[in-house]
């Protein structure tokens, strides 16, 4: 684990993805918020800067792609994570460009997510 | 000539032949059942209807020719009396022998002429026999006593007063029996000409009846089609029945069957065509659908993950919890799953049952929910309280609603908003589907239910027009209205189940 407590939030409009993600992380030492709604994610992301964002791509709203720009426009720092149901390779293209870190595929495993936040929790380390 | 017509085969074997098992036919059981038939035997008809009135015409001119020949034959004898008349007064007035011969010469040649006219008038034979014998042989008798030249006066006087008086009788007599004859004549000639109007009305009010059943005849089958395939364009049938109207004749129920067999490879090609074009729209909603099941299977997974991971430290009630959640994400799938099997199974297309427009809609957003999603829209659905029950095959239903609605998603960019209504209004059920999309130009609007009309690079440009033989299948009608720039309003209107 690193030498910080890393913030991390997660915004999905499916609940249980928020639920799980927070008895999981919790325990293993993050600081983490989860939101169904991407416009109160971002509130919170204003108000409190995080490390790590795990966006869900299509919600009702705001879609993952413009969480990931208003994201990285407060700060370029941040590593995000998106995490969809289904994507076009036009969608996956068009997040690597905007600076997405991982692009995960629903379902995914729990362990395949924790390599990717480890992996963001190295670079950012690294990076600092 | 006449033999021909009537040995010609105008019947064909069969045309006489008694109708066919399935109905016995209406017409008259003697006439030829195939149109060509008919027409035959109206030809022959109408051929032996002309010989009749050409011969009987032919008949009265032969009887009026020999009417005449009788009035000329009592002209003669008319003149022959008048001359022996002549030479009598020649003889009172002169008193000169030789007239007497020539009156008797002339008496002859009457005598030749009474024996032309017995021939021709033998119901007159009687008459002039009777004149001949009593009346001639008298007057006769008259000149050959005055011929005697030894007469004593007196006598003489007595003789020629009877015979100006006999003169006198037969005159008469002869001018009688002319007189009738010719009257007889004229009214055998006006009873001719009224025979030859009554044949020339007969044959008109025949040739009218003739022409009458035989347009009868040739156009009932043809508009007992027509207008089933009118019936049909309409929904109301499917095929063509084979009824009276068809059974008369043999070239309208063999064209009734080809058609009836077009029509049966028709509904199979719709039906296929129907599926293809179903399994094309869940093509087009694979994204959603993949959305839609991977989003609970990830729920699932994850759960499960969670609880493998660490099941000793979490309390018995989020345990709890967290199996529920399995089991409800677990239903979700399975119902997606449910509805798109439903949806591209293909069914029987005459499989009628009472369906439920109102959730049948409901059902329908959920196959495209994602698509909204997906696509950046926004949708609105506010079903009635109570249900609009439509007699119908609901997966064919379905296929029009989800048709509509993703063309409707397709004319939008993200950001539209489509609203979904189900009004009753009157006896029908109408659904609209409103859309702020694109819109169709004006003049393209009426060619949108066109088979192959798309404005799409992608589509096969049949889903529209199914949709619409479906909506008519089914005694509705889809009306459309739209605004370029503005969107678009589908209306899809079905007749409720009366009483529900």
């Amino acid at each position: 684990m690193s030498k910080t407590e890393k913030r991390l939030l997660v915004v999905d409009d499916e609940p249980i993805v928020g639920k799980r993600l927070q008895q999981v992380f919790s325990k293993i030492g993050f600081a983490i918020e989860t939101y169904t709604e991407p416009a109160a994610a971002l509130e919170a992301m204003a108000a409190r800067p995080f490390d790590i964002v795990v966006t869900d791509l299509k919600m009702e709203g705001m879609d993952g792609l413009e969480v990931l720009r208003r994201v990285k426009a407060m700060n370029p720092a941040v590593r995000v994570i998106i995490i969809t149901g289904y994507a076009s390779p036009d969608t996956a293209e068009l997040a690597q460009r905007q600076g997405v870190f991982e692009f995960l595929a629903k379902p995914f495993r729990l362990d395949e997510l924790k390599q990717v936040i480890f992996r963001a929790m190295d670079e950012l380390d690294a990076g600092n | 000539m006449r033999t021909d017509l009537f040995q010609s085969p105008s019947p064909s074997p069969q045309a006489v032949a008694p109708a066919g098992p399935a109905a016995p036919c209406p017409c008259l059981a003697l006439l030829p059942r195939s149109i060509r038939g008919k027409l035959i035997f109206s030809l022959v008809l109408v051929s032996v209807l002309g010989v009749a009135a050409t011969t009987t015409s032919l008949y009265a001119m032969w009887r009026i020719e020999d009417k005449i020949r009788i009035i000329e034959s009592f002209y003669e004898l008319n003149q022959n009396v008048l001359e022996v008349r002549r030479y009598e007064k020649n003889y009172l007035l002169y008193n000169n022998q030789k007239d007497l011969l020539s009156a008797l010469d002339y008496l002859d040649q009457v005598r030749a002429a009474i024996a032309t006219l017995k021939k021709a008038l033998p119901r007159e034979e009687g008459e002039l026999q009777a004149f001949y014998v009593e009346e001639l042989e008298r007057y006769e008798d008259i000149f050959r006593q005055l011929l005697n030249a030894q007469l004593p006066e007196r006598q003489k006087l007595l003789l020629e007063s009877r015979l100006r008086r006999h003169g006198q009788e037969i005159t008469t007599h002869i001018f009688d029996m002319d007189t009738r004859a010719r009257l007889r004549v004229e009214r055998e000639v006006a009873n001719y000409q009224k025979t030859g109007v009554l044949i020339l009305a007969l044959g008109i009010a025949l040739g009218g009846v003739l022409v009458f059943y035989l347009i009868r005849w040739i156009m009932r089958p043809l508009v007992a089609i027509r207008e089933a395939a009118a019936q049909i364009m309409q929904g109301e049938k499917n095929s063509i029945p084979v009824n009276e109207d068809i059974l008369c004749s043999e070239e309208g129920m063999e064209l009734v069957n080809s058609l009836n067999r077009m029509l049966q490879a028709l509904n199979a090609k719709q039906d296929q065509l129907v599926q293809s074009e179903k399994l094309a729209a869940v093509g087009k909603v694979t994204a959603g659908i993949a959305h839609e099941i991977n989003n609970p299977l990830n729920n699932i997974s994850l759960t499960a993950e969670v609880l493998l991971e660490d099941l000793p430290n979490i309390e018995c009630s989020e345990r709890l919890d967290m199996v529920r959640d399995i089991l409800v994400q677990s239903d979700r799938a399975r119902k997606v799953v449910h509805h798109l099997l439903e949806f591209s199974r293909a069914r029987k297309s005459d499989a009628m049952e009472k369906v439920d427009i109102v959730t049948l809609v409901a059902n329908s957003i959920v196959l495209v929910k994602n698509q909204f999603r997906l696509s950046g829209i926004t949708y609105q659905y506010e079903p009635p309280a109570s249900p609009a029950l439509v007699l119908g095959n609901p997966n064919q239903l379905q296929q029009v609603l989800v048709n509509i609605i993703l063309n409707a998603v397709q004319a939008m960019q993200p950001g539209g908003h489509l609203t979904l209504a189900v009004e009753r209004q009157g006896t029908e059920a109408v659904v609209v589907i409103r859309d702020t999309g694109a819109g169709i130009a004006p003049e393209l609007v009426s060619h949108i239910f066109d088979p192959f009309f798309t404005t799409k690079n992608e589509g096969t440009g049949l889903g529209l027009s199914l949709s619409y033989s479906i909506v008519k299948d089914h005694q509705g009608d889809i009306t459309v209205e739209s605004e370029v720039g503005r969107g678009t309003t589908f209306r899809i209107q079905l007749p409720l189940v009366p009483g529900a």
